[in-house]
């Protein structure tokens, strides 16, 4: 019976819980322990059979009057009248909408229409089973939370007919396919096109509709338009509609769509000194969310370079008298975005013996580039002396029948992206940054300045009124939780709580480290030119004085002084000294080379299983802020030596977290390297293992998790003689949108595994798992009074999904712009912990990455696999000694 | 089309009229697996994409590309390395002990299919999406299957 009545739920009765989000209506409670007990929401008395229907259960029933407060938004939905009767602007799309619903369905779809409304308008009961816990949390301080949601207030009652329209001869252009198919509006009804399907409240007679059209062109199309299927509001791609449909009203804005996204062109910030604009615009997606379909809507800005390739073409025949050359040396390997299809490319070479006005074959005609763009795009080439670009198809357009290269006209292409020489540039960056990088009432303000936009423009509303659909103009509130400052342990097990701003550098350096080596490093090496003796000579001193205060003792390093700075002279030098088998080397080295830095971590890891220590000769020379790099360098000294500068308090005992991350190799592109860290009981044992296995770039997935796996819990059970209880999987490096693919891929075999690994090793039941994905990369953001939220704020409801055991987490604190919270995605758990534990676990890991004394973005065994795997990717090239395994030797 | 893309392609273990793109291989596994529930494979220890009839485990193991990995692993005991005394495990005292804690998971398939939201389905075939259309609109409508 209760199953039943749970199912007795009215659709289109969103309206309502933008009124009353946190009354008793919502079904998850914060308290897990209750017992269930269903309730009835709303009521209506006239309808008394239905009523007593769903009294006459044995549970019991709690009645509530119709409250007037309760229904002041649902003026727009009569509850007795399933569509929108009158509304002066959209009148003709809804009258025929509710002639197509009449008309259409016969006895039965009318039918069925007004038995839903009485019948749902009179119980909604909810019950609780029992054994369902909730996602929701309860510790720490609540906190009232804005995010960058609109809710959509009404959400449309239709039923809608989809068509798939084809054209023959094929349109490339989306604008004039629809101006074709404009001319059949009478037929078509109010519809929806978004270039290959159409939706519309009207059903053709006919399965296959042929209709035939003639363009101002004088050319005749044929228009195919199939019948594909009917959607309705129940369906998840009804929410494809409604994206749809916000599309085509924040087209009214006069936006453009540039690759996936809308961008404000009038708008543009120009840095012409850069020739770049700046186009802002607005990421959006309607999604269905805990409770309520959600707009989220975030403020992004494009990088637009107002140069095409011809114009570098020019420059390059003005200055050098090689142009060819130097054109080439510019040109290859940039992405040009081609404005008249939104399309974007790669050149791989250009011919310098065609021009535009070289013919091709297309339909067996022959035809020169200028009449081909000028016929199909209406666009004049001006030069017709210019060079021609050509472009390799990706094998996955080859795949798709595409043609292998693509010629494209230097006018036509747009450069895209930044380049390296721009991404130094420290003044250009800084810009941009001032540009793009908003404080979070900033961002508020423009957020509400979009949803005004939206509202007041005539374009925009109409189409939103058309289709009966209606945005909050507040942004959605939700209450989330401040966890508590957690405490950092020190030397002695002395505590100190994180702070506010989760940042505890000064107690680092007062308090003194939680272990270091009991007769601390004796015999380590220094290696510098002759030329930075001073300066190495006073870091050392330096470096002496900063660890001796946080209680590591230091003694005088051998130094090696090589004449020159010749990579070769440094790895000679290390070379000298690993004979002495020191415990640590330290480079000074003249600036940041990344060869000579790969060279000398490639002796450390790979030849020698050195811990290495490389600083630049900027840093050690930094009289001011000496003092606070050489705590820094003590503390990773540390850590390199196996030692561990804090540790926070972790109430499991036998628990293993594990991080994953993978990096894409910087010398050869097909190879990526993955990079697991486990942790080995945290709360006996302060040290991590690391583990690199490599594997092809192109695969999302992990392929070998389970050998690392294995090694981390060999490693565990040398050093604790059983296997870890608890293990807690991190798993960073995979999108949001490949969560059923890890879950297939991924854990079904890790569970396996572990499970015969477990029955081997003659433990009576396997270990409880939890496997957690991490994406960093998400649009959603949360303000709390207009500010950044402080460390530590968890949200767990409301704009979480409802399909999904996930919560987010701001657990780094941030000085400049908008912090970016980080989402977890519990896919896989019996680890036996409450959602509340789940994220307190999650938060004190955070507090554990050493190169930084304050909490990061992901948790500490992500960041630590993070910054292993882009070590091997960028300077290693293979996995590293095994004998550095138990060190943080790639901090 | 028949250049150098084509031999990429490699077999899938359990139909071998499928030829598979070596990139595409983790995708389609998922997929052919569900197809051969029966069938009696077991996968590599060293490459979940590999999957193999169990008499050829063996020789496979033996011959693994993926094997490397492992036998850097093994070999770690003869490279001379210098050693650092292990460092001394403190027992960290705790405020909170969670080690007895027994509950269930949170699922949230089960709160989805009795709240008032849409949901979706995935990788199912058409007969299955079909009715699950069905019946997510009529437990959506509330009207009860019976």
């Amino acid at each position: 019976m209760s199953d039943d009545q749970s199912r007795g739920r009215r659709r289109p009765s969103r309206e309502y819980h933008s009124s009353e989000s946190g009354s008793s209506r919502r079904p998850r409670e914060r308290s897990t322990s209750e017992e269930p007990k269903p309730k009835v929401i709303k009521t209506e008395p006239d309808s008394p059979d239905r009523y007593s229907r769903a009294s006459s259960s044995n549970v019991s029933v709690k009645r509530e009057p119709e409250s007037p407060d309760r229904s002041p938004v649902s003026e727009t939905n009569v509850p007795n009248i399933p569509i929108k009767k009158e509304d002066p602007d959209g009148a003709e799309v809804e009258i025929k909408k509710e002639r197509a619903s009449t008309s259409r369905a016969g006895g039965d779809g009318a039918n069925r229409g007004r038995d839903r409304v009485n019948r749902y308008e009179v119980s909604l009961v909810y019950t609780k089973p029992s054994d369902v816990i909730s996602k929701t949390g309860s510790l720490g301080k609540e906190i009232t939370l804005q995010t960058n949601y609109f809710r959509l207030l009404t959400t449309p009652t239709w039923k809608i007919h989809q068509y798939h329209v084809s054209f023959s001869p094929e349109i490339e252009l989306r604008r004039l396919k629809s101006g074709i198919l404009s001319e059949h509006r009478e037929l078509l009804g109010g519809y929806l096109y978004d270039g290959s399907k159409l939706f519309t409240t009207t059903k053709l007679k006919e399965e296959k509709t042929i209709l035939h059209t003639k363009s101002k062109q004088g050319e005749n199309y044929v228009i195919t338009v199939k019948y594909v299927g009917v959607i309705s509001m129940t369906e998840w791609q009804s929410l494809q509609i409604l994206n749809l449909i916000l599309r085509r009203s924040m087209e009214g804005l006069k936006l453009q769509l540039v690759g996936r996204n809308f961008y404000d062109p009038v708008a543009k910030i120009d840095l012409r000194e850069y020739r770049m604009q700046l186009w802002p615009g607005y990421q959006t997606s309607i999604r269905q969310h805990e409770k309520d379909i959600l707009l989220c809507a975030e403020i992004a800005h494009k990088v637009m370079r107002t140069e095409t390739v011809y114009d570098i073409f020019r420059r390059c025949q003005e200055n050098t008298r090689d142009f060819r050359e130097d054109f080439k040396r510019h040109i290859i390997g940039l992405t040009v975005l081609t404005d008249y299809n939104n399309k974007t490319y790669r050149i791989n070479d250009i011919d310098f013996h065609k021009t535009p006005r070289e013919t091709f074959s297309m339909k067996g005609e022959k035809v020169t580039f200028m009449d081909y763009y000028y016929k199909k795009y209406n666009i004049r080439i001006r030069d017709p002396q210019q060079p021609l670009l050509l472009s390799k198809a990706k094998e996955r357009s080859l795949r798709g029948g595409e043609k292998e290269v693509v010629i494209l006209i230097p006018e036509l292409c747009r450069a895209t992206g930044l380049n390296d020489s721009m991404r130094n540039n420290f003044q250009l960056m800084r810009a941009m940054a001032d540009h793009t990088r908003m404080n979070p009432d900033r961002r508020i303000e423009r957020l509400r300045t979009f949803n005004d936009r939206l509202q007041q423009t005539e374009d925009s509303m109409r189409i939103l009124t058309d289709w009966n659909m209606k945005l909050d103009t507040r942004l959605v509130e939700v209450k989330g939780r401040i966890l508590d400052q957690q405490k950092i342990v020190f030397r002695d097990h002395r505590k100190e709580p994180s702070g506010e701003q989760a940042d505890w550098t000064r107690h680092c350096r007062s308090m003194g480290m939680f272990t270091t080596p009991s007769r601390g490093l004796e015999r380590w090496a220094v290696i510098a030119t002759n030329r930075n003796s001073r300066d190495l000579r006073n870091f050392v001193e330096s470096l002496i004085r900063a660890a001796n205060g946080m209680n590591m003792r230091i003694d005088r390093p051998r130094e090696v002084m090589i004449y020159d700075d010749r990579n070769h002279s440094f790895i000679q030098a290390m070379e000298d000294c690993c004979r002495q088998d020191p415990q640590l080397i330290m480079c000074l080295v003249p600036n940041n080379n990344a060869e000579r830095y790969a060279s000398i971590k490639k002796k450390g890891c790979l030849e020698r299983a050195v811990p290495t220590q490389v600083i630049t000769q900027k840093s050690a020379s930094n009289q001011r802020g000496l003092m606070s790099i050489c705590t820094k360098v003590a503390i990773q000294i540390n850590c390199k030596l196996g030692y561990t500068p804090w540790m926070i308090d972790v109430p499991l005992s036998g628990l293993m977290t594990i991080g994953y991350d993978v990096a894409k190799s910087a010398r050869d592109k097909s190879k990526a390297y993955g990079a697991l860290v486990a942790t080995m009981d945290l709360k006996v044992n302060a040290t991590f293992y690391s583990t690199v296995a490599e594997c092809s770039s192109h695969d999302v997935l992990a392929n070998s998790l389970w050998p690392m796996m294995t090694k981390a819990l060999r490693q565990y059970r040398k050093e604790h003689d059983k296997l870890p209880n608890r293990i807690l999987f991190y798993r960073d490096g995979v999108g949001e949108g490949s969560l059923k693919q890890v879950y297939e891929h991924e854990v079904k075999d890790i569970v396996e595994k572990l499970e015969q690994e477990y029955k081997r090793a003659k433990m009576e039941k396997p270990p409880m798992f939890a496997y957690v994905v991490v994406t960093k990369s998400i649009n959603t953001r949360v303000f709390a009074r207009g500010r950044n939220p402080p460390p530590g704020t968890v949200v767990d409801d409301v704009v979480t999904l409802p399909e999904r055991y996930d919560f987010y987490l701001v657990s780094q604190s941030v000085r400049q712009g908008t912090v970016a919270p980080t989402s977890y995605n519990v896919v896989y758990s019996n680890i036996r912990l409450t959602p509340d534990q789940m994220q307190l676990l999650t938060y004190k890991m955070t507090h554990l990455y050493y190169n930084w004394s304050g909490t990061t973005r992901v948790p500490a065994v992500c960041q630590y696999a993070k910054k292993l795997a882009s070590l091997v990717a960028s300077s290693l090239y293979q996995p590293p000694q095994n004998a550095l395994e138990k060190k943080l030797y790639y901090l | 089309m028949e250049n150098a893309h084509t031999q990429d392609v490699i077999e899938c273990p359990y139909e071998k009229h499928h030829q598979i793109l070596r990139s595409r291989m983790q995708v389609h596994l998922t997929r052919c697996r569900k197809n051969h529930p029966n069938e009696k494979k077991v996968t590599c220890p060293f490459n979940v994409t590999h999957i193999l009839n169990e008499p050829e485990l063996e020789f496979h193991v033996s011959s693994c590309p993926e094997r490397t990995s492992f036998e850097h692993f093994r070999s770690s005991v003869e490279v001379p390395i210098c050693r650092t005394v292990p460092p001394p495990m403190p027992q960290c005292q705790s405020e909170e002990n969670w080690d007895d804690e027994n509950v269930p998971s949170y699922n949230p398939q089960a709160y989805a299919a009795n709240a008032d939201v849409l949901r979706s389905i995935q990788g199912a075939p058409p007969s299955q999406r079909k009715a699950f259309r069905k019946q997510e609109r009529l437990r959506l409508l509330g009207i009860d299957n019976n």
